[in-house]
């Protein structure tokens, strides 16, 4: 883990929440600000491992969380509670969801079962986070993010075992 | 460390992310051998990186969507109240004109209370208030302004263009009572 990095996200994490806070209740926008949050730390882990050169890591951050909140309004203007945000997609389209096979159809479904927080998490791990940057990221603890990852395993185990 | 140990670590999220990658490409060279290990290759396809969309730049959009509450600074009111004196003004000359054929005269009485208007706001100067209060009446609100001299000066306020500007109407001057 590199330490400098998990610091970073943990010290810029507050002035990105407030940022996304100030739009979503300038412009009524009903969603979570810290779906915005999590995309704009990971979009900085992002470009540290891609090794991007950020002169003001604040300045950026507040920029890209600018950015963020309006492209989220632009794409659904005051959007319902619990909806899945769609920075977290894979990035695959309608045509390609069509291809798919039925086993992997049924194993969207798996995952679908999940709670939005504890997906995310998965797809964070999977995108190549460590624990402590997952924790970072979240604001929640290592413990938490490892118990969490832990149990969504052993219970997508058991439903991927029945298939 | 074999392919069951690497699961075991897995599932207990034990595993570095390393050890994750390794896992995965195992199962590119050696098929799952049970329905264990199939449902772990089932559960890695499953759960894919995320990938970040373009971002447009759009702060200027954000700032503009959330444009601090400006106050207006006291000087501010004078602007306003020499800007309602000219708008006034600009009648009085206007009306003065001769009659255009079609447009009915105004009232003498119309021209007087204009003139009161506009020599009521001219004795009015914020600086030489000791104070001014402000009552919330519907949009606007009631300004009385307290002279040193005792006088009260009372006009009602009402925001035009969403505050931008204001309509000033004097309703009274009166003499504190000692």
């Amino acid at each position: 883990m590199d330490k400098t990095l998990e610091i970073e996200l943990a010290e810029i994490r507050p002035k990105v929440l407030a940022t996304a806070r100030k739009f979503f209740r300038a412009s009524r926008l009903d969603g979570d600000p810290e779906d915005v949050v999590q995309e704009v730390l990971l979009r900085l882990w992002v470009a540290r491992r891609d090794g991007v050169q950020i002169r003001n890591v604040e300045a950026w951050a507040v920029s890209t969380t600018k950015n963020s909140c309006i492209s989220l309004w632009r794409k659904k203007g005051p959007v319902r509670s619990g909806v899945y945000p769609e920075w977290l997609s894979d990035g695959r389209d309608a045509s390609s969801l069509i291809e798919q096979s039925e086993a992997e159809r049924m194993a969207d479904k798996a995952l679908e079962r999940l709670p939005a927080g504890t997906r995310r998490l998965l797809q964070l791990r999977a995108t190549g986070l460590s624990l402590d940057e997952i924790a970072a990221i979240t604001g929640r603890t290592k413990g938490g993010v490892k118990t969490a990852i832990s149990v969504a395993r052993q219970e997508l185990m058991k439903t991927f075992k029945t298939k | 460390m074999d392919r069951k140990d690497l699961i075991r670590l897995y599932l207990d999220a034990e595993t570095t992310c390393e050890q994750e990658q390794e896992l995965a490409a195992s199962f590119a060279t050696t098929p799952p051998a049970d329905e264990e290990e199939m449902a772990v290759y089932r559960m890695l396809q499953a759960v894919r990186p995320i990938k970040l969309p373009e971002l447009p730049e759009a702060a200027d959009e954000y700032d503009r969507m959330v444009k601090p509450v400006k106050v207006r600074p006291f000087y501010t009111w004078g602007l306003s109240l020499a800007g309602v004196a000219a708008a006034i003004a600009a009648v009085v000359l206007h009306t003065g004109k001769p009659d255009t054929p079609g447009i009915p005269a105004t009232p003498q009485n119309d021209y007087t209370e204009l003139i009161q208007q506009i020599a009521f706001l001219s004795n009015f100067n914020p600086a030489e208030a000791e104070n001014l209060e402000f009552k919330p009446v519907g949009d606007g609100f009631v300004m009385t302004a307290h002279f040193p001299d005792g006088h009260t000066a009372s006009y009602i306020l009402t925001p035009l263009d969403g505050g931008e500007s204001f309509n000033l109407v004097a309703l009274n001057q009166e003499k504190d009572h000692p």
